[in-house]
């Protein structure tokens, strides 16, 4: 089994489908000869079949597909007349293939089912001869019995030979077991042979795919049934027959039900949280077996996304000839899984993607040719798990989108004034095709052709709360990111406090989010134009009020908490009062009346019953930072981070050493965070010291001993200085953290030392400048990499040149 | 012909809604604000796990709207597929009315009163006034100032 390549088992399993199919297509037939339709469809399942197996060097298959072909070919053109005989001897054909199919998933190969008898008896009915050798036929049956699944192709295919008068064709199974032409059908193959043939109820089985037909002779079924347990038992699991249909209606109760099941959960371990013994045990086996079951009610709900990559490669086929394109598409991980009803969300914008990839994205040949691409461009669908997340991605080699052009058309259109344009990066440029008035005019797609219903594609993703992302290089190709959540139904979601109400935040939407104390709110947050910002780690994050987003009006606490939100790529920050808890929510539809509102995506129900609104992070994130405010703010920020290069370096002013203590000023933008460390946190890996940090281990230097300043206190907790760049994060311990403070105008001198770069006075007290580099190369020689250490000389210069 | 009524009061009216379109009466159910909404929604309650709107007609009577955290019974009627709850003060009994007492609602009342309150049906010593639940359960556009 495991040598069986994927195309041969998706082969599999279309085929086992298509032939389920064809079976009820042949009988439908016999009642309606001259229905060209059903010839048409049978003609084009056996073809298809025919086409595959010669492919697929599957020659047994190849010759009885192709005999049968000939067979319907003669039906189609109304040169043959649909009989009882030709139906049988179809379904004759239809068995064998079955069982070749059977076989080849077992054993990886088609061998040992015989397939002469079907092949000469459709020749015969071809030739107008009366049947060959049935006395032969039968023979060979009772050689292959043993010969596990070969048997029932054969058993399949006699009876279908010799019961050719047999009148009635949709036999009703269960009756026709108990008159068998071999002997021994056991209990069970009735019984599944009924169940399945019972079409109507909503198990609509596969079970033994033999059996499920319902129509093929009813003696060929109670001989095959029994034969097929045993294939059935063994550890190969038939593709086929390992499935049952359900009706999604009843999985969507079941998951409803399932959400009220969490509810509830919630709601018990919410009260037994305090409690001990008997209810805590059973509270906690209880939230486990519910998860178990919500994972397990959520997977039968998922299906792979090649269901909807399916038509691609006909879509890219079509579209490259009509564009004039060579484009080769490469699908990879089509088996990854997702919800039903998301897979459908998902299907129309992603099959826009592809066409804009096709028609707009990948150049013309000749184009593609004299840029010294290769004339064929690569289209590749892309799907994979992430972070709770299933991510599509359409990647194309083409022309990319150029932000000059789509920077111009900004300007043109009004979007965008060019002072806006020059401090906006190629990507959030690039991402202006997301503009809603980017999209409806035909002119826009001449820029570079992107951009058209780019929004609605967003707009349908961030529906079923996904994400799209744009990431391009101009002459190089585009990949658009689709971040889609794995249901619709739960979510994982944070709940914070806004005035006495809580909200929902949904966790696909959160970053980080960061504490302010009492004493510091005042001081943390700061204004620009009149908007609020936050300095998050050296970069400025607009600031909105979550009391201001609901338009209360109650006065800011003491006590704030930032939720780092990202959302249409862009990032900014929510104050709200407090942070209660991360839970799994249940979402609730809202009432068209609310919907309208545009700020909730929907309610769910807490632990203890109280209704908590979802906010749409997407819509606050368009509503409260529409892109004049982010420009405004960015031409401040300019105007800011200007005044300060030119004026003035920041230092972060630590102490080392006892007394004295000697005054360290590390430049700021180097900084990456303060921590407070246990002294006995530290470990020593041969003979350095490491910390465990962020799941990472950081190597440490004491500042101290690498200035040669000794004599601190020993203290059980120390302040410690981390650094970080791309993937290196370094600790420096230090005694203690002074201030952050400016050097505009201050004294320097270059009174240096080893380690040191100089020193300076810093609100009157002289304090000597950390050669950061040297510090961090002490730490650990490989922080920086041999690319950035040539720009770390220029900062390094820099330093010295403002010192 | 006869018809049946849920009757209930709100402030000192007698309002009615025909049966078959009322699913439940229920007390009071805290109510969830919903920030920036219609005046007129007032709120989301948990009805059996079940997030239902609840929706106070009084501002569309001409009526101050109930406080958020003022208890109250309400009728939960069905309106286009979805469940809706209206606040009412108290629910009464179920009338069955004759329809010859009926009249429709006088040319005097503001069209958006008519559109909501479809008549009346003269009881001994009161009027019982009928609501439309398509009316009732609309979102709540201020009119312009129609007293004013």
């Amino acid at each position: 089994m495991d040598g069986i390549d994927e195309i041969v088992r998706e082969f599999l399993i279309e085929s086992s489908e298509n032939l389920d199919q064809l079976d009820q297509d042949l009988v439908a037939l016999e009642s309606d000869p001259g229905s060209r339709d059903l010839l048409s469809s049978i003609f084009r399942t056996i073809h298809t079949i025919k086409g595959t197996s010669g492919f697929l060097a599957l020659t047994d298959l190849e010759r009885v597909a192709h005999v049968g072909e000939n067979l319907l070919v003669e039906l189609r053109d109304g040169k043959r007349v649909m009989n009882q005989r030709t139906t049988d001897v179809l379904l004759m054909m239809v068995d064998t293939i079955r069982a070749l199919l059977t076989k080849l998933e077992e054993t990886g190969e088609e061998s040992g089912v015989e397939v002469d008898p079907t092949i000469a008896a459709i020749q015969a009915t071809l030739d107008g001869e009366p049947l060959p050798g049935e006395a032969d036929a039968a023979e060979s049956d009772t050689a292959e019995t043993d010969s596990g699944a070969a048997t029932q192709s054969t058993a399949a295919a006699e009876p279908a030979a010799t019961i050719k008068p047999a009148p009635e064709q949709d036999s009703d199974l269960s009756v026709s077991a108990s008159e068998p032409a071999q002997p021994a059908p056991s209990a069970p193959a009735p019984a599944k042979a009924s169940k399945a043939a019972d079409k109507k109820s909503s198990f609509d089985a596969t079970v033994p795919a033999q059996a499920s037909t319902g129509i093929i002779p009813r003696t060929a079924n109670a001989s095959e049934a029994p034969e097929q347990s045993p294939a059935a038992q063994s550890s190969v699991k038939h593709s086929a027959d390992s499935s049952i249909r359900v009706d999604v209606a009843l999985l969507d109760e079941l998951m409803r039900q399932v959400g009220e099941l969490v509810l509830v959960r919630n709601h018990i371990s919410q009260l037994a949280g305090f409690e001990s013994g008997e209810l805590l045990r059973s509270s906690q086996r209880l939230s486990l077996i519910a998860s178990e079951l919500q994972d397990g009610v959520m997977k039968t709900r998922m299906q792979p996304i090649e269901h909807i990559w399916a038509k691609m490669p006909r879509v890219v086929r079509d579209l490259a000839a009509s564009c004039k394109r060579e484009v080769q598409l490469e699908m990879v991980g089509g088996e990854t899984e997702l919800d039903r009803s998301l897979l459908e969300s998902v299907k129309d914008p992603l099959t826009h993607l592809i066409r804009n990839a096709v028609d707009h994205g990948i150049e013309a040949p000749d184009v593609r040719e004299s840029v010294g691409k290769p004339r064929t461009g690569r289209l590749r669908l892309q799907a994979y798990h992430a972070g709770g997340q299933v991510v599509v991605e359409v990647t194309d080699d083409g022309a990319g989108l150029d932000p000059v052009k789509i920077g111009a058309k900004a300007i043109e259109r009004g979007l965008k004034t060019a002072d806006q344009l020059r401090l906006m990066s190629d990507s959030e440029i690039q991402n202006l095709v997301f503009h809603a008035g980017f999209s409806t005019s035909a002119a826009v797609t001449n820029i570079s052709g992107r951009g058209v219903g780019m929004d609605v594609v967003r707009s349908n993703i961030e529906e079923i709360g996904g994400v799209v992302e744009l990431e391009s290089h101009p002459g190089t190709g585009t990949t658009w990111r689709l971040r889609i959540p794995l249901t619709l139904a739960i979510m994982p979601a944070l709940t914070v406090m806004s005035g006495n109400e809580i909200y929902a935040i949904p966790q696909a939407n959160l970053l980080e989010l960061v504490a302010l104390d009492t004493r510091k709110t005042k001081e943390a947050i700061e204004e620009i134009g009149g908007c609020e910002v936050y300095r998050l780690r050296g970069g400025l994050l607009p600031l909105v009020r979550l009391t201001d987003v609901l338009g209360n009006q109650s006065q800011p606490g003491d006590n704030a908490v930032i939720a780092v939100l990202q959302a249409d790529n862009q990032r900014f920050g929510l104050i709200v009062d407090h942070v209660l808890d991360n839970q799994e929510i249940v979402v609730k539809p809202l009432s068209s009346l609310l919907k309208s509102i545009g700020l909730y995506a929907g309610a769910t129900l807490m632990g203890d019953g109280q209704v908590a609104l979802i906010l749409d992070i997407p819509a606050i994130t368009r509503r409260e930072l529409n892109a004049d405010v982010t420009d405004a703010l960015a031409l401040e920020v300019n105007k800011h981070v200007e005044a300060a290069v030119t004026d003035s370096t920041e230092y972060l002013v630590v102490g080392v050493g006892g007394s004295p203590l000697r005054r360290i000023a590390i430049a700021l933008a180097d900084v990456t965070r303060l921590e407070m460390f246990q002294v006995s946190q530290l470990e020593a890996v041969g003979s350095r010291e490491v910390i465990q940090y962020r799941g990472d281990i950081v190597p440490v230097r004491w500042l101290g001993s690498l200035l040669g300043a000794f004599g601190a206190p020993e203290t059980a907790e120390k302040p410690t200085v981390i650094f970080t760049r791309g993937d290196k994060t370094v600790a420096l311990v230090v005694d203690e953290i002074i201030e952050i403070l400016d050097d505009s105008g201050a004294v320097s001198s270059e009174v240096s030392n080893p380690g040191l770069l100089g020193s300076i006075v810093l609100n009157g007290a002289v304090t000597e400048i950390l050669d950061t580099p040297a510090a961090l190369v002490a730490a650990d020689p490989t922080y920086f990499d041999a690319d950035f250490a040539h720009a770390d000389e220029m900062a390094f210069d820099e330093i010295l040149a403002g010192a | 012909m006869a018809t049946s009524y849920i009757t209930f009061t709100i402030a000192d009216g007698l309002y009615g809604i025909e049966v078959l379109q009322v699913e439940e009466t229920l007390g009071h159910l805290n109510r969830t604000p919903v920030p920036l909404a219609p005046v007129n929604v007032a709120g989301l309650i948990n009805l059996r796990g079940q997030v239902v709107t609840a929706l106070d007609i009084r501002p569309k009577l001409g009526l101050e709207p109930l406080a958020p955290t003022e208890e109250s019974m309400m009728v939960v009627i069905e309106n286009g597929g979805e469940s809706l709850s209206l606040l009412v003060d108290e629910v009464g009994e179920v009338l069955t009315v004759e329809d010859a007492d009926f009249e429709p609602s006088p040319a005097s009342l503001t069209e958006q009163m008519r559109e909501l309150v479809t008549g009346a049906y003269k009881l001994p010593g009161q009027l019982l006034l009928t609501l439309d639940v398509a009316a009732a359960t609309a979102a709540y556009e201020p009119v312009a100032a129609p007293a004013a």
